[in-house]
């Protein structure tokens, strides 16, 4: 491992003391700022570390879709009860667990600079990904663990996806959203969308297709159509507002049902579970990384647009409405 | 055969999940049942096959042998684990079909079904699973699941409870995926067996050990992580209770008996069992206690599953005696994992069946509803009987052979913890009963209990009580690929 930079240790200090403005700070709306900023810095200290993949991700899905969450989240709650926005941070269990984890983080940190200094280093499994790297359809490691040597754990996490969704259905209200009137759409905001979305699909695709040999893959252009999908509902809500029409569920499910597809019909030809035999093994990556790219877009849009729409808002904590079943 | 037949138990339920999204009412019937009684029937198939050739399984999966891929692991506990699990998952499909009834046939609550088939499969493949990343994995899925079921009525409390649950399950999650990494980093692989093998105590393994623990401690409600439980599971519409008291605590109670015993059992025999064994104790007494002063019948059974999670880590500090003494510990602790899965369901059901007629659970309230409904408590009274530990139970074998392993190493404060335990248990158990068995002039005519509740939560509660009986065949079952052979 090379030695630190005294860049490293600023980058570092910079994490930790973001990290405690973001806990610490009385007001949610700074919180929410430092947040994104700690997104963005976290997502260059990726890249420090030789992972520009994650680094985007970081920055699409940390700093962008989830500071937006917050954001949104932060304004409903203004909107409903003012006195909450000034709350301080309260000695409550949960902060008691989270200062305890963070003691025992304290402490792996020290233990590890210690026991590095003489256990040997590991050998990990970089070799033999490397070695069977041939096989896979593939010549980005990256993609060819996630995709080929632990398909299983993907599928597994696709699900986690899928679940996500599921679970802003079944809390929705029933009643279909009210459309506000279209009159209060930005004009800019149309325009720029009109211009820029083609290219972040382009962007997609590139990044779908790049992930066989370089950094890149289902989980980035994902996140870029979900950045696409975003800024359309932004500038026109009404396209994409039923995210539980038979298409958007469709779409939903699109990556998760490939990988159960294809899984299954490796074993009726005599292979594993998910197993792609090495011929075919680059077809089998991209259909499902596509379809995955589709279902993760959708996901993330219908994240944002829910909150939007206020179908989950945390309004509904203090207007105790009751619709038992 | 086998491989893909193990598949299918967590196949069939995820293809299920996805039927059921674009069904409409009558086919989302006919997949629930047909896929509820499949897995059922290959889980008693895999279940019969393993106690048959008596062999241990490794799948492996996507044709890359570990440490690259990942395998499933199957032996005789997963095999029995994954039978009790259907069994109980069956149950409550049909219970929650009767329960919900009409309000779950349009609007959001048909999403049940989808979030129901996902936990299935991701417990399935939980109980499966030979490797350690992928077993967060399928934590992850089931604990997500579980909170957006606890959070399906809406109301004030089931938000506030489902969002307490979702920070500590982050937390929980976090420390565990620690764990891993460090795992990961110093030894090089992800796969259990392989890590049991080059497992050796030094510095990262034994933090690897403690956040691991950390994690699944409080995923599994022990004593100071335990109080978003009883608010989680008492909120939730019954079925989700259930599954989250049945099923849910099983598989992180099942996680730390798998690595306790395997990638970590050099650690069992250092002091810090000892630890363990404390806070279970305080988890038993805590938990009982709580049950005893609790006003609703479900608080006092999801207060109950705190009392009896506390069992889990009770017996652990005597391990370090000799390993005729810890076999009787592995086999009375997973025993009694199961026969509590059982037990802790049928209770929750049959409060609920109650809920369903009499629109409450308060206690105070219940005086003489035995009358009205004798079937409702005489399921929750069998139930009762295997969570305070009277023969024949189940419960009762699984506790037995842990107060003897007690005894034998001359624990006596364990001992005594025990008992106080299962006579708190009988407190709680009976308050209820003694209330509900009073003689009421209320002479209306009573609701009927609808028959699919009683039948389902009845062949729950009798169960435990075969599983007593008959002791032999499951016992068998656990000794295919147990660490410490056939109990001695």
């Amino acid at each position: 491992m090379a030695a630190a930079t005294p860049s490293d240790i600023l980058l570092c200090l910079l994490i930790l003391s973001l990290a405690l403005g973001v806990l610490g700070d009385a007001n949610p709306f700074r919180g929410v700022i430092i947040f994104i900023v700690f997104g963005l810095v976290m997502a260059l200290s990726w890249t420090r570390l030789d992972a520009p993949d994650l680094a985007l991700a970081e920055a699409a899905l940390g700093a962008g879709v989830i500071g937006v969450l917050f954001l949104v989240a932060l304004r409903k709650q203004g909107e409903k009860d003012v006195s909450l926005a000034t709350q301080r941070l309260r000695l409550n269990s949960v902060t008691i667990i989270s200062g305890l984890l963070l003691i025992v983080f304290i402490v792996y940190l020290g233990a590890l600079g210690v026991f590095s200094a003489w256990k040997t280093p590991g050998k990990g499994l970089v070799e033999p990904v490397y070695e069977s790297l041939h096989l896979t359809g593939v010549s980005n490691p990256v993609t060819a663990v996630i995709l080929n040597y632990r398909a299983y754990d993907t599928f597994l996490e696709i699900g986690v996806l899928y679940l996500v969704m599921l679970s802003v259905f079944a809390l929705q209200p029933d009643e279909k959203a009210k459309f506000t009137s279209t009159e209060q759409y930005d004009r800019m905001l149309r325009s720029y969308a009109r211009g820029i979305v083609p290219f972040m699909v382009l962007a997609a695709g590139y990044l779908l297709w790049a992930g066989a040999f370089r950094p890149g893959g289902a989980f980035q252009a994902g996140a870029m159509l979900g950045g696409a999908g975003i800024l359309l509902h932004l500038s026109r809500p009404a396209m994409l507002l039923d995210m539980r029409g038979l298409v958007a569920r469709l779409s939903l499910v699109a990556g998760f049902f490939s990988f159960c597809i294809l899984g299954i019909l490796a074993m009726l030809y005599g292979f594993d579970f998910l197993q792609w035999p090495s011929h075919l093994a680059k077809h089998a990556i991209l259909t499902v990384e596509t379809a995955s790219t589709l279902s993760i877009g959708l996901t993330l849009t219908g994240l944002y647009a829910s909150v939007e729409r206020k179908l989950i808002s945390p309004a509904i904590f203090y207007s105790g409405e009751e619709d038992n079943p | 055969m086998t491989a893909h037949l193990v598949i299918t138990v967590v196949l069939v339920p995820i293809l299920a999940s996805i039927f059921t999204l674009f069904c409409g009412d009558m086919m989302r019937r006919v997949v629930c049942q047909i896929a509820g009684l499949t897995v059922l029937g290959s889980t008693c198939l895999i279940a019969y096959q393993t106690g048959h050739s008596r062999d241990v399984l490794n799948i492996v999966l996507s044709g890359w042998e570990a440490p690259l891929g990942i395998r499933l692991y199957l032996d005789g506990l997963s095999a029995l684990l994954l039978l009790t699990t259907a069994i109980i998952a069956v149950c409550i499909t049909f219970f929650a079909e009767a329960y919900f009834g009409v309000k779950a046939r349009s609007g959001r609550l048909t999403f049940f079904w989808p979030l129901w088939f996902l936990v299935w499969a991701a417990l399935n493949g939980l109980f499966l699973s030979g490797d350690v990343f992928n077993l967060y994995v399928t934590l992850e899925i089931i604990n997500l699941a579980a909170v957006a079921m606890v959070a399906l009525p809406r109301t004030h409390e089931s938000l506030k409870a489902a969002l307490n649950y979702l920070v500590i399950a982050f937390l929980g999650s976090l420390s565990y995926l620690f764990g891993v990494a460090i795992l990961y980093t110093s030894h090089g692989t992800l796969d259990i067996q392989l890590l049991a093998e080059l497992a050796g105590i030094d510095g990262p393994y034994i933090l690897a050990a403690v956040l691991i623990f950390i994690g699944l401690m409080i995923k599994t409600a022990l004593f100071p992580l335990h109080f978003w439980l009883p608010p989680a599971h008492a909120s939730a519409p019954t079925p989700v209770s259930a599954l989250l008291s049945g099923l849910v605590v099983t598989a992180s109670a099942y996680m730390i008996i798998r690595l306790g015993f395997t990638v970590f059992a050099p650690l069992m025999h250092t002091p810090l069992t000892l630890l363990l064994g404390v806070l279970g104790g305080l988890a038993v007494l805590w938990g009982s206690v709580h049950a005893l002063i609790q006003e609703r019948v479900k608080m006092v059974v999801a207060y109950s599953t705190v009392a009896q999670l506390g069992y889990v880590f009770l017996a652990l500090p005597v391990v370090v005696s000799g390993s005729d003494l810890a076999a009787m510990v592995w086999y009375g602790v997973l025993y009694f994992v199961i026969c509590h899965a059982c037990a802790k369901t049928a209770a929750f059901l049959a409060a609920g069946t109650l809920i369903n007629v009499v629109k409450h659970d308060r206690i105070a309230q219940l005086s003489g509803a035995a009358q009205h409904w004798p079937m409702v408590f005489m399921a929750f009274g069998m139930a009762g009987v295997n969570l305070i530990g009277l023969p024949p139970s189940g419960g009762f074998i699984g506790k037995w052979l842990m107060l003897q392993a007690m005894i034998n190493s001359g624990q006596w404060l364990l001992v005594l913890i025990l008992i106080a335990g299962s006579l708190l248990a009988a407190g709680y158990i009976f308050r209820v009963l003694g209330i509900a068995l009073q003689t009421s002039e209320d002479s209306r005519p009573p609701v009927p209990a609808p028959l699919q509740l009683t039948l389902t939560t009845m062949i729950l509660a009798v169960l435990p009580l075969l599983l007593g009986v008959f002791s032999q065949l499951p016992f068998s079952l656990l000794a295919v690929g147990s660490p410490f052979g056939a109990l001695p």
